[in-house]
């Protein structure tokens, strides 16, 4: 490379690469990563004691979750917890990993104060499951490709370490927490075959929907719960590791930074120059030097003669596999599909996108609190069928989209008003309106018993009824019909005389009301006459408390003002 | 315990062959073990445990044999230092590379031993049985039920049974603690 090309190459990478500007890749330079993600697993009980396994939380008593083996005091030895069998079962077949009949657990060695036992207890010679896949697709998941399969190495299990705080100068301490000792981990390892920063943030997204959506973990970035770290390289240079990146964010902005250093430094190379991989950590404005690439040996793993090997029967797995769970998916492509004809924008709000919100114990205050995916997708099926059955008595369902009704007023204006009322979806399911109750009110609706403007009001008069009352409390009485009457909001027969009256009372009355100006304007014509007259219609539909159709309001108006 | 139970158990679990004495209870040249005859009384089982062929004592203070360039690097030992945590200011590396050489002669010794090898399995390095139970889809969930039953064993701290910190020297705020200074020297 000449001098002249060098430089320019500088200036193109300076121009690229300044914080503000957005990332391309360099032609000629091809990204690769793989992932190695740490999963902590949920189970009830750590991984190899009988501690509870309590999801780490910074405000917990330190050192409170800890017995004898947690600690590495010498005698003590693991039993396993089978629990986490289970949960590895799980998201092996998810990942149509091929799984191992007979794995074990060996004795990986280091010397750090996080483990003092002398070695973490993992799965290196023989892991629980290997050769599994997850695949992205272009509409699920916003990748370029249409589609882009990522393959597992393997998949094993092991124990976490304690947690470390790490004090600066003058104290020179680190702080040491071991409630989060011999928490259960898994371990997955993909191939390198990310090309794309797309594809790294899906996959994150996906994995971590899944393992939600199988009850494994928690999957919170933020907290640890999963921990992701990732190797780079550029035109298959030695990779970097990069460790440390405590969320999404900081993920993708570290293999920014680290792909932009690797093009630099190669850029830059000289004959005979090799390039050095290692690991790196992120201090969230650049890639920092940690060490070079440990070998294998240095670890010297072993088996661990203290736990037997894991042997597993085909019957097992075949028995798991029948109770797996529908997967995210599967749910998309079913609710995209007939009867449901859902958006795919919709069909993700009940399959992913409330997921990260999904935290129940946050303040009904706090809008992410309101409703979590799953809980919102099974009410809305429940109410689907009971409205196909309310509906469609002894018929087939041939229409188009028989549940758009249900779609449209569960996931935008239910969602909508609980969230305006900061009420929680859990307590209007139990307390308020149930399914079938939620399907009558959409059934009177479909029947014109009460038009949909009537409806919207009926519906957030009930849930402030329930939010103001104490209510919130005990189960709330609906009687929709009651209801109804109580705030008369029955539709209006228009093909009857006195229907005509009314709908001709109404539209007087707004007229009477409303500025000479402005009914001359309409009546004139011109310039936003359109406009003038939906206000006049506007009027109307409130007056009428929506009883109306906008329809015949319009005609009725029409016809008193000789347009 | 029994003279039964002593021979069921070298039947079943020995098998490291390297001993002389023990090749009597297990070979592993052909393709099914070779079982030794049964020791019918104590004094045969004395005979077996109390004879030495050899001494590991003999292997480990015979230096003769050691010669400098037999010796493990200095770099070596320097490695080891550091993955065991040890640090190598004012250790004597020389006196190390001559203990590690030592122990090295004893290894050499059980490595060369003549064990047929190409039946052995790794896995049976454990203090286990062999052949464990297939786990049934029945069993898991027995177990995961009756370990997610049992109450918090008391040895969990949080039950205030004893206190974690208890069995360290110093600790912070209920933290263990770590001291930087205890990372030094370890290059």
């Amino acid at each position: 490379m000449t001098t002249h090309t060098m430089l320019l190459s500088k200036r193109f990478l300076q121009r690229r690469f300044t914080t503000n500007n957005k990332f391309k890749f360099i032609p000629g330079y091809k990204l690769k990563c793989g992932l190695e993600i740490h999963t902590q697993l949920n189970t009830k009980k750590k991984l190899f004691s009988s501690s509870i396994n309590h999801h780490p939380s910074s405000s917990e008593t330190p050192n409170s979750h800890t017995n004898f083996f947690d600690l590495s005091l010498p005698g003590t030895q693991p039993i396993l917890n089978h629990e986490s069998i289970l949960f590895a079962l799980k998201l092996s077949l998810a990942l149509n990993s091929k799984i191992n009949l007979n794995s074990q657990f060996d004795r990986k060695h280091y010397f750090y104060a996080d483990q003092p036992q002398g070695y973490q207890i993992t799965q290196h010679y023989s892991p629980f499951a290997k050769h599994g896949s997850l695949t992205l697709y272009h509409d699920i998941d916003n990748i370029k490709e249409p589609t882009k399969k990522i393959n597992i190495i393997q998949l094993q299990i092991e124990q976490d370490t304690a947690r470390s705080i790490y004090l600066q100068p003058p104290q020179n301490l680190t702080l040491l927490d071991f409630n989060r000792s011999n928490v259960p981990l898994i371990e997955l390892v993909t191939e390198p075959e990310f090309n794309d920063i797309d594809q790294i943030k899906a996959f994150i997204r996906k994995y971590q929907n899944l393992i939600r959506h199988l009850h494994i973990s928690t999957g919170d970035l933020e907290d640890g719960a999963m921990r992701i770290d990732v190797n780079v390289n550029v035109n298959e240079h030695p990779r970097v590791e990069l460790k440390n990146l405590p969320n999404t964010t900081s993920i993708i902005k570290a293999i920014k930074y680290e792909y932009t250093q690797q093009v630099q430094t190669l850029l830059n190379q000289k004959n005979g120059d090799v390039f050095e991989g290692g690991t790196k950590s992120w201090d969230g404005q650049k890639t920092i030097k940690l060490r070079n690439k440990e070998t294998m040996v240095d670890y010297r793993y072993m088996p661990d003669p203290e736990l037997p090997t894991i042997t597993l029967s085909t019957e097992l797995i075949e028995s798991i596999r029948k109770t797996m769970p529908m997967l995210p998916d599967d749910i998309i492509n079913m609710l995209v599909s007939h009867p449901y004809c859902l958006t795919m924008k919709d069909a993700k709000i009940l399959t992913i996108n409330s997921n990260s919100n999904s935290t129940s114990n946050k303040s009904a205050e706090n809008e992410v609190s309101i409703y979590n995916h799953e809980d919102l997708r099974g009410y809305y099926l429940e109410t689907c069928n009971e409205f196909l059955q309310l509906s469609n008595t002894g018929q087939k369902v041939n229409e188009k989209s028989p549940l758009k009704l249900p779609t449209n007023w569960i996931i935008h204006e239910l969602i909508g008003n609980l969230k305006k009322l900061s009420i929680s979806f859990n307590e209007f399911n139990a307390k308020c309106m149930n399914p079938p109750t939620f399907a009558e009110f959409l059934t009177l609706i479909k029947q014109n018993v009460i038009s949909n403007s009537s409806a919207k009001f009926l519906l957030f008069e009930i849930l402030k009824q329930f939010k103001d009352s104490s209510s919130m409390m005990t189960k709330m009485e609906i009687d929709l019909p009651k209801l109804i009457k109580k705030y008369n909001l029955e539709t209006i027969d228009e093909s009857n005389e006195k229907g005509q009256e009314f709908i001709n009372e109404i539209c007087n009355s707004v007229i009477e009301q409303t500025s000479n100006d402005l009914i001359t304007e309409i009546k004139m014509g011109g310039k936003n006459k359109e406009k003038k007259l939906k206000y006049l219609i506007g009027q109307s539909m409130k007056l009428s408390k929506g009883k109306i159709s906008p329809k015949e309001i319009e005609s009725c108006l029409n016809k008193i003002l000789f347009l | 315990m029994s003279l039964s139970h002593i021979t069921s158990l070298l039947k079943r679990r020995c098998c490291c062959p390297c001993y002389s004495q023990l090749a009597r209870c297990y070979h592993s040249s052909v393709s099914k073990p070779w079982i030794g005859p049964v020791l019918k009384s104590n004094h045969e089982l004395d005979q077996f445990f109390n004879t030495y062929n050899w001494s590991v004592s003999k292997y480990l203070q015979d230096t003769s044999s050691i010669t400098k360039d037999k010796l493990p690097s200095r770099e070596v030992v320097l490695k080891l230092l550091k993955l065991s945590g040890l640090s190598s200011l004012h250790a004597d590396i020389e006196a190390i590379q001559y203990t590690l050489a030592r122990q090295l002669q004893l290894i050499s010794k059980l490595h060369n031993a003549p064990v047929d090898t190409t039946e052995l399995d790794p896995n049976h390095a454990r203090l286990f049985p062999r052949e464990n139970k297939l786990l049934t889809y029945e069993t898991l969930m027995k177990k995961i039920e009756c370990e997610n039953l049992e109450p918090e064993e008391q040895l969990d701290s949080s039950n205030k049974s004893w206190k974690a910190t208890d069995t360290a020297t110093i600790s912070k705020n209920g933290y263990f603690i770590f001291r930087h200074g205890l990372l030094k020297d370890r290059n």
